[in-house]
């Protein structure tokens, strides 16, 4: 395939999502046991937007991270992608499938992965399931083998594969469930908090896998996390839902340009300084002047940073300034709170 | 017709993975094994205590004697076997747990039929040893019985047996979609499986309404009574009449209960 094909296949989106809506109805019930005993007879119910009115289109093997607070609708959207919800509204093309139409020719290319559920036989080694696998998906036997032995080298768990899935650890158990998920090389692979639980260094050694199958097998991955790390060390772009909505879709970068209101300036000084006089130049966040060494860390308006810093040096004994921005975690939770979004 | 055949061919392979599976998991909690076969076994043998009782009292009972109520008792626990064995468990973890808790979202993910797959999923191997019992107790009544059993009625059975199983199926099917629409139901299955007792007994027993209950919105009567009455001879042109009005109709609403549940399925939080 010609380098200019393969880029104009890769230009083409493999999602796409136009005014997306899924309402549930939920029964609302009144607290108490006499709200229990009303609630046999009649009861209330209520309108819950998951997600509302969102559009996006997602290229050919990009990572995108979806971002957003508990209930922001991002499983939801998940859910309707794979075709397991119906959308109340709107219009989901995944592969050029209406997803709930549940072809099998559509199932055989995509794969969802969700960190609190898992598709192990509980009593029976993971090597089980994998069979399973092999026989729904219709792997042919040399696929098997050769997909079978990559993962379980990528993921170092040879010696685990074979041992009942009730013994293993949650990062072995999760390892597994990936496996399981990949066999059949979906082309798009849907993962809903796959580290979550996890130690760090187990978490690293998840993320390092999901970006070396993207490059490997040009996949499209769609993650959610909790964890940031998850989504700054995979994802270039991100899209953040709040209460249904969607509010940001763009470059993981581009969100410290449109939300971020502070920069962070660390400054080292060469001798005492006092509060009061530090307090002129920005909002302290960090202030200790404890025996030999003299720190403090400023928020000041991105606008006037530059500004800041030159009057500093200038008035203050700075023995090292740096200006950084500040964490895009804390941007994206003040996003939340403030409710910017 | 080919394509048919491919699918029903490949979901019996995936069918054959998941017995093995079911089977090393049995052996490896064989106690479990062993007592839940015994348990089926001393609960058929009441059943069979009450009808043997009956007949110390009557010789016929709507028009059955007593070798043709056993007959019809043990062709009831083989249906009740070969449910167990297949579907039944699948059926009642179905509407208990997995809608409520979301797990049918990992059977809907699979690219089989999405009902093969949550309800063939967990076959009950237990229901062996008794299905057997019950079996040679239908072939003993059946060579008592056989001066009244003709090759062509015997073919006819076994036909009018398959399709009765399939009505059962389809029924039992559609009552468990009532889980897409209220979460957890399986009460209701608790108390098909009650009223299911009846099935022991001829349907022609029971006064009109119930009768006709039993040939329509509760099956039953097609768990035994139906292919039993085949295979004896008894109203036969009826029996074969109800199996092709109710199998048709059993299909169509199954198919549609599960469309139309589907539709209101909403998984659950993570």
């Amino acid at each position: 395939m010609s380098c200019a094909t393969m880029e104009l296949i890769m230009s083409q989106p493999v999602i796409q999502v136009k005014n997306l809506k899924r309402y549930f109805k939920v029964y609302k019930k009144q607290p108490g046991l006499w709200g229990s005993v009303k609630s046999l007879f009649k009861r209330k119910y209520e309108t819950v937007k998951a997600v509302d009115d969102i559009s996006f289109e997602i290229k050919q093997g990009e990572m995108v991270g979806f971002i957003g607070q508990n209930g922001a609708g991002k499983t939801t959207t998940l859910k309707v992608l794979s075709g397991l919800l119906y959308p109340t509204e709107g219009e989901v093309g995944v592969l050029d499938f209406d997803p709930w139409d549940r072809k099998p020719e559509f199932q055989k290319q995509f794969a969802l992965v969700m960190g609190q559920k898992n598709q192990l036989w509980w009593d029976l080694p993971a090597m089980e399931t994998f069979l399973l696998n092999k026989a729904i998906y219709e792997i042919p036997d040399e696929q098997f083998a050769k997909t079978l032995d990559k993962l379980v080298d990528l993921l170092k768990v040879k010696d685990i594969i074979n041992i009942q899935v009730r013994k293993l650890s949650l990062g072995q158990r999760m390892k597994c469930e990936l496996i399981a998920a990949l066999l059949h090389n979906p082309k798009v692979l849907f993962l809903d908090e796959p580290t979550i639980g996890l130690d760090v260094v187990m978490q690293k050694n998840l993320r390092d896998f999901i970006k070396s199958y993207n490059q490997e097998f040009k996949a499209t991955i769609v993650l959610t996390s909790h964890y940031m790390d998850d989504v700054k060390e995979l994802c270039e772009r991100a899209i953040i839902i709040d209460k249904g909505k969607l509010i940001f879709d763009g470059k993981l970068k581009k969100i410290i340009d449109k939300y971020a209101r502070n920069k962070i300036l660390s400054l080292v000084f060469s001798e005492e300084v006092s509060e009061k006089e530090l307090k002129k130049f920005g909002q302290i966040k960090d202030f200790n002047q404890g025996e030999s060494r003299y720190t403090a860390t400023l928020l000041v308006s991105r606008k006037k940073a530059a500004q800041m810093a030159s009057e500093l040096l200038k008035q203050l004994p700075i023995e090292d300034l740096n200006i950084e921005e500040p964490p895009i975690e804390a941007i994206i939770r003040e996003v939340f709170q403030s409710g910017n979004a | 017709m080919k394509q048919l055949a491919f699918s029903f061919r490949r979901h019996l392979r995936i069918y054959k993975h998941i017995l093995s599976f079911t089977a090393k998991y049995m052996m490896a909690y064989r106690v479990s094994f062993f007592i839940r076969s015994l348990h089926n076994i001393f609960y058929v043998a009441t059943f069979f205590i009450v009808t043997l009782v009956i007949y110390q009292h009557t010789s016929v009972l709507g028009g059955w004697v007593k070798d043709e109520a056993i007959l019809l008792f043990s062709l009831v626990h083989i249906t009740y076997g070969i449910q167990l064995f297949l579907f039944m468990r699948g059926v009642e973890e179905f509407m208990r747990l997995r809608i409520k808790s979301g797990d049918f979202d990992l059977d809907l993910l699979k690219p089989v039929n999405s009902q093969f797959m949550a309800f063939f999923r967990t076959p009950w191997i237990d229901s062996v040893i008794f299905t057997l019992i019950v079996l040679i107790l239908f072939i003993r009544q059946t060579l008592i019985l056989s001066h009244q059993i003709s090759l062509t009625s015997f073919i006819s059975f076994v036909v009018s047996y398959l399709l009765c199983l399939i009505i059962w199926y389809l029924v039992l099917v559609s009552y468990a979609t009532v889980s897409f629409y209220v979460t957890k139901s399986e009460q209701v299955i608790y108390f098909i499986e009650k009223a299911s007792d009846f099935a022991q007994y001829p349907t022609n027993i029971f006064p009109k309404v119930i009768q006709q209950a039993f040939l329509t919105i509760l099956p039953i009567a097609f768990v035994a009574y139906v292919p039993s009455s085949i295979l004896l001879g008894k109203d036969v042109q009826k029996m074969w009449t109800m199996i092709l009005i109710i199998l048709p109709i059993s299909f169509i609403i199954n198919k549609i209960a599960w469309r139309e549940g589907l539709k209101r399925y909403s998984s659950a939080s993570s």
